[in-house]
C-alpha cells in the first residue's frame, strides 16, 4: 500500500470522522437539523468513497448501510435517536479501524465482526428499498441546479420557474411574478429554443428563470402561489460552517513544518555569527560608513528574522478540535465499560496552541477524563438515591484567559472527600498524621498529586493506577503550566490545565561536565568543535586555540561551574560562543542530544541564581538546568 | 404608443404590455441593425422581455426600473459593452 497515500487517506478520513460527529452533536439535540444532516450524509458518503481505495470491503460496507440509512433520515427530515446511535457506533468503529490502519496492524477479527454485525443492523432498520427509491430524485433535499445556485451563505431558498408554453394566453406575465420574489440575489433566465419552426411567436412562451433569494422559504412560497406547479422550490443547506481559517489553509506535513522551524532557530544563530563579525569590524579603524551600513543591514536582518521566527510559531499553532476529537469515544467506552451514564460536553475547539503541546496534552486529558469516570462520577443506582441526574455530566471546555490556555474538565460526581485523602495519604505514608491533619480540605485534595497516590477503592483497568494525577502535574509542569483543583465534595470536581498561550519553545543542547548534564541554549552558540590537546597554547595562564586565525582563549564548563577537576582528554568538545565581544569556547566532557521544551524560570533556592538561565523537563521528567554561557564565560 | 420606431431607432415607452410583444418582434425581426430605447420604459411584459432576448437588438438609454436594469436587461447591455470594446464596429 502506498504509505504517502495511505497517510493522506487517514488524515483526511479523521477529519471527516471529526465532522461527523460535530453534526452528530448537533442532530443528537435537533434531529430535524437540515445542515447537520446533510453534512453527516456528505462525511460518510466522502469516507466510504476513500475507503473503497484502499480494498476496505467490510468498513465500505459498514459506511453505506450507514449511508444509506441516513439517506433515509433525509427525505423524512430527521435523524431518530436509535439511527444516530447506530451512526455514532458506525463512527467509532471506523476510528477504531483508522487507528489499526495507522499502527499497521490492519482490522482485527472483533472489529470485522462488530463492523458485521452493526451493517446487519443498520441494514435491518431501513425502509425497504422499493419505498427507498420513492419519490423520485426532484423530492431530495436540494438537486443540483438549486446547489449550483447557492452561494453557501445562510437561509438560500432556489426557485427555479419555469412557465408553462400558454402562459401568455392565460394573462400570465411570469417576469412580474419574478420581480415580486423576497430578497432577490441572483436571477438566471434562459430562452428555450422554440418548440417548432418557422417565424418567431411572440405569444409562445420560452422563458425560464432560475432564481436565489435570501428569504424565509416561506415568503418565496407566497410569492409564487399563484403560479402553482410551475415554480420548484428549495431551502438550501448552509455549507458546512467551518471555520473561515480553514476555508484558506493547506496541508502541510508536521515534519515540514518542524524543519522550517528548526531552520528558522539555525538562521537566528546565523544571524548571532554575523553580528558578533560586525561587532569586530566595528573594533577596527576602518571605513565608518561601511560599518555604518553593515550595522543598518544587521538591525534590519534582526527584524526581519524576528517577524519570521514569530510567523513560524504562529504557524505552529493549532485548534484543539482534533484532540478533543478523539475524547467522545473514549468517554463512551469507559463509561460502557464501567456502567456508568456520561453525558459530555465539549467547547472551546477552536483554541490554539503549539502542536506540540496538543500532542502532549492527550494523555493528561485521557487521564482525567478516566479519573472523573472511574473515581468521581457515582454508580447510577448512587446518583438517584443522591437525587442527581442519572446521566452524569462531563464537561471538557478550553478558553484563553490572558497569556493563558485553560482547559478544563470538569464532572457533577462526587468530588474529592478531603477526609478520605488524609486517611489514604497518611496509610500511604504520603503524609504524617499530624502534617495531614493540619492540612486545610483544599490543601488536603491537592494531596491526589502526590506521587504514588491512588484514590479508588479498589484499582481498576480504567484509572487509579497510581500515575494519574502526578503524571498530569508534572506534564503540565514540563509545558511551563500548571493544574488546579475545584473540589466540591459531594457536588462535583474540576480541574483545571492552565498552559502558557504561546509556550516558546528554547531549543538546547544537551553537554556534560563534571559527570553531570545541562542544556545549553543553541542561540548561544556559534558552533562546535573538537580541539586536539596539541592545538591549546597556553598564553598568559589562558589556554587558547586558534580557530580562522584568531586566538580563542578556552574555559572548561567543570571549572565555570566550580565542578571537581579531571585531567583533560586528548581530544575534548568546545562550544564557541556567538555574539560577545571576542570569540570564547566553553570545554565540555561531551555533547549530547538536542531538545526541544519551555525554558521554566528558576524557583526556590535557585532563583536568581548567576549563570542559569532557568530549566527544561526533559521526557523522562528529569530536569536540566538550561545554562547562561555568556554570564558563565564573561 | 408604447413601441414606435424613429430614425431606425425602436423606442419603449411606459408600461409595454403583451401585445406590445407582437409590434417589437415585427420591427427587429430580419432587422439586424436597429437599436432599442428604453429609456422611457417603466415595466414591461415578459413577452417583450423574450422578444428583446430573441432578437437581441443593442439596447440604449437608461431604464428608470431598476429591476429590469439590474436583472432583465443586464444580460442584453453586457452584449452592447462588448461591442463598444472592439473598435472595428465603429469605423
Amino acid at each position: 500500500m502506498d504509505q504517502d497515500l495511505l497517510d493522506a487517506f487517514l488524515t483526511e478520513a479523521r477529519d471527516l470522522v471529526v465532522r461527523a460527529a460535530g453534526d452528530l452533536d448537533v442532530l443528537a439535540a435537533r434531529p430535524g437539523d437540515a445542515e447537520a444532516l446533510e453534512g453527516l450524509f456528505r462525511s460518510l458518503h466522502t469516507l466510504k468513497g476513500s475507503t473503497a481505495l484502499f480494498d476496505l470491503p467490510v468498513l465500505t460496507a459498514l459506511l453505506h448501510a450507514a449511508e444509506t440509512r441516513l439517506e433515509d433520515a433525509r427525505r423524512a427530515g430527521a435523524l431518530p435517536p436509535a439511527g444516530g446511535g447506530q451512526i455514532v457506533r458506525a463512527l467509532d468503529q471506523t476510528e477504531g479501524w483508522l487507528d489499526a490502519l495507522a499502527a499497521g496492524t490492519g482490522a482485527s477479527d472483533i472489529q470485522l465482526a462488530e463492523a458485521r454485525d452493526l451493517t446487519a443492523a443498520l441494514e435491518g432498520d431501513q425502509a425497504p428499498a422499493a419505498a427507498r427509491r420513492e419519490p423520485a430524485g426532484e423530492e431530495k433535499t436540494a438537486p443540483d441546479w438549486a446547489r449550483a445556485l447557492g452561494r453557501g451563505s445562510p437561509g438560500e431558498v432556489a426557485v427555479r420557474y419555469r412557465p408553462g408554453a400558454d402562459a401568455y394566453f392565460r394573462g400570465e406575465d411570469p417576469l412580474a411574478v419574478v420581480q415580486g420574489l423576497p430578497g432577490l440575489a441572483v436571477l438566471r433566465t434562459s430562452l428555450h429554443p422554440a418548440a417548432s419552426e418557422g417565424p418567431y411567436d411572440p405569444f409562445q412562451c420560452r422563458l425560464a428563470f432560475e432564481a436565489l433569494c435570501l428569504a424565509p422559504e416561506a415568503e418565496v412560497r407566497a410569492a409564487l402561489r399563484l403560479v402553482g406547479g410551475d415554480a420548484e422550490v428549495h431551502a438550501l443547506p448552509q455549507v458546512r460552517a467551518t471555520p473561515s481559517a480553514q476555508a484558506r489553509t493547506v496541508r502541510v506535513p508536521a515534519l515540514g513544518l518542524d524543519r522550517v522551524a528548526a531552520l528558522v532557530d539555525d538562521l537566528v544563530i546565523a544571524k548571532n555569527g554575523l553580528s558578533h563579525a560586525i561587532d569586530r569590524l566595528g573594533g577596527l579603524a576602518g571605513d565608518r560608513a561601511l560599518l555604518g551600513e553593515l550595522q543598518d543591514r544587521r538591525a534590519d536582518l534582526e527584524r526581519r528574522i524576528g517577524e519570521l521566527h514569530g510567523a513560524v510559531t504562529d504557524l505552529r499553532l493549532v485548534a484543539l478540535r482534533g484532540l478533543f476529537a478523539r475524547l467522545p469515544r473514549l468517554v463512551r467506552e469507559t463509561a460502557a465499560r464501567l456502567d456508568k451514564r456520561i453525558e459530555l460536553a465539549i467547547s472551546g475547539e477552536d483554541v490554539a496552541l503549539d502542536k506540540a503541546v496538543v500532542e502532549t496534552l492527550f494523555e493528561p486529558l485521557l487521564h482525567l477524563l478516566r479519573n472523573s469516570i472511574g473515581h468521581g462520577v457515582e454508580p447510577p443506582e448512587t446518583r438517584r438515591r443522591l437525587g442527581k441526574p442519572e446521566p452524569a455530566r462531563l464537561a471538557v471546555a478550553a478558553s484563553t484567559r490572558g497569556d493563558f490556555v485553560c482547559i478544563e474538565v470538569a464532572d457533577d460526581g462526587a468530588g474529592i472527600d478531603p477526609q478520605a485523602i488524609r486517611r489514604l495519604a497518611v496509610g500511604r505514608g504520603v503524609i504524617d498524621a499530624e502534617a495531614a491533619a493540619g492540612l486545610d480540605d483544599a490543601a488536603a485534595a491537592e494531596l491526589v498529586f502526590a506521587r504514588g497516590f491512588s484514590t479508588a477503592g479498589q484499582v481498576s483497568d480504567v484509572a487509579g493506577r497510581g500515575v494519574g494525577m502526578d503524571a498530569v502535574r508534572e506534564t503540565l509542569a514540563g509545558l511551563g503550566g500548571r493544574v488546579e483543583l475545584d473540589n466540591r465534595p459531594g457536588a462535583g470536581l474540576t480541574v483545571r490545565l492552565l498552559l502558557p498561550a504561546r509556550t516558546v519553545l528554547t531549543r538546547v543542547l544537551v553537554v556534560e561536565a563534571g559527570g553531570a548534564r545541562f542544556a545549553a541554549p543553541l542561540q548561544a552558540i556559534g558552533e562546535t568543535r573538537r580541539v586536539r590537546a596539541e592545538e591549546v597554547t597556553v598564553l598568559r595562564a589562558s589556554r587558547t586555540f586558534v580557530r580562522r586565525d584568531t586566538v580563542v582563549p578556552i574555559q572548561r564548563l567543570r571549572d565555570l561551574l566550580d565542578l571537581p577537576p579531571a585531567d583533560d582528554p586528548p581530544v575534548f568538545p568546545v562550544l564557541v560562543l556567538a555574539g560577545g565581544e571576542a570569540p570564547v569556547a566553553v570545554q565540555v566532557d561531551a555533547l549530547g542530544e538536542q531538545l526541544q521544551a519551555p525554558l521554566r524560570p528558576l524557583g526556590g533556592m535557585l532563583a536568581g541564581y548567576p549563570g542559569l538561565l532557568g530549566s527544561i523537563l526533559q521526557g523522562d521528567g528529569r530536569v536540566l538546568l538550561v545554562l547562561d554561557l555568556a554570564e558563565l564565560s564573561a | 404608443m408604447t413601441v414606435s420606431l424613429q430614425d431606425e431607432v425602436v423606442r419603449l415607452e411606459g408600461d409595454c404590455r403583451v401585445e406590445d410583444a407582437e409590434t417589437l418582434s415585427a420591427l427587429l425581426d430580419g432587422q439586424g441593425g436597429r437599436v432599442v430605447d428604453v429609456g422611457e420604459c417603466r415595466q414591461l411584459h415578459t413577452a417583450v422581455l423574450q422578444a428583446l432576448l430573441h432578437y437581441r437588438p443593442q439596447l440604449i438609454g437608461a431604464c428608470g426600473n431598476r429591476f429590469l436594469e439590474q436583472w432583465a436587461f443586464r444580460d442584453l447591455r453586457s452584449r452592447k459593452i462588448e461591442d463598444e470594446e472592439t473598435p472595428r464596429d465603429w469605423t
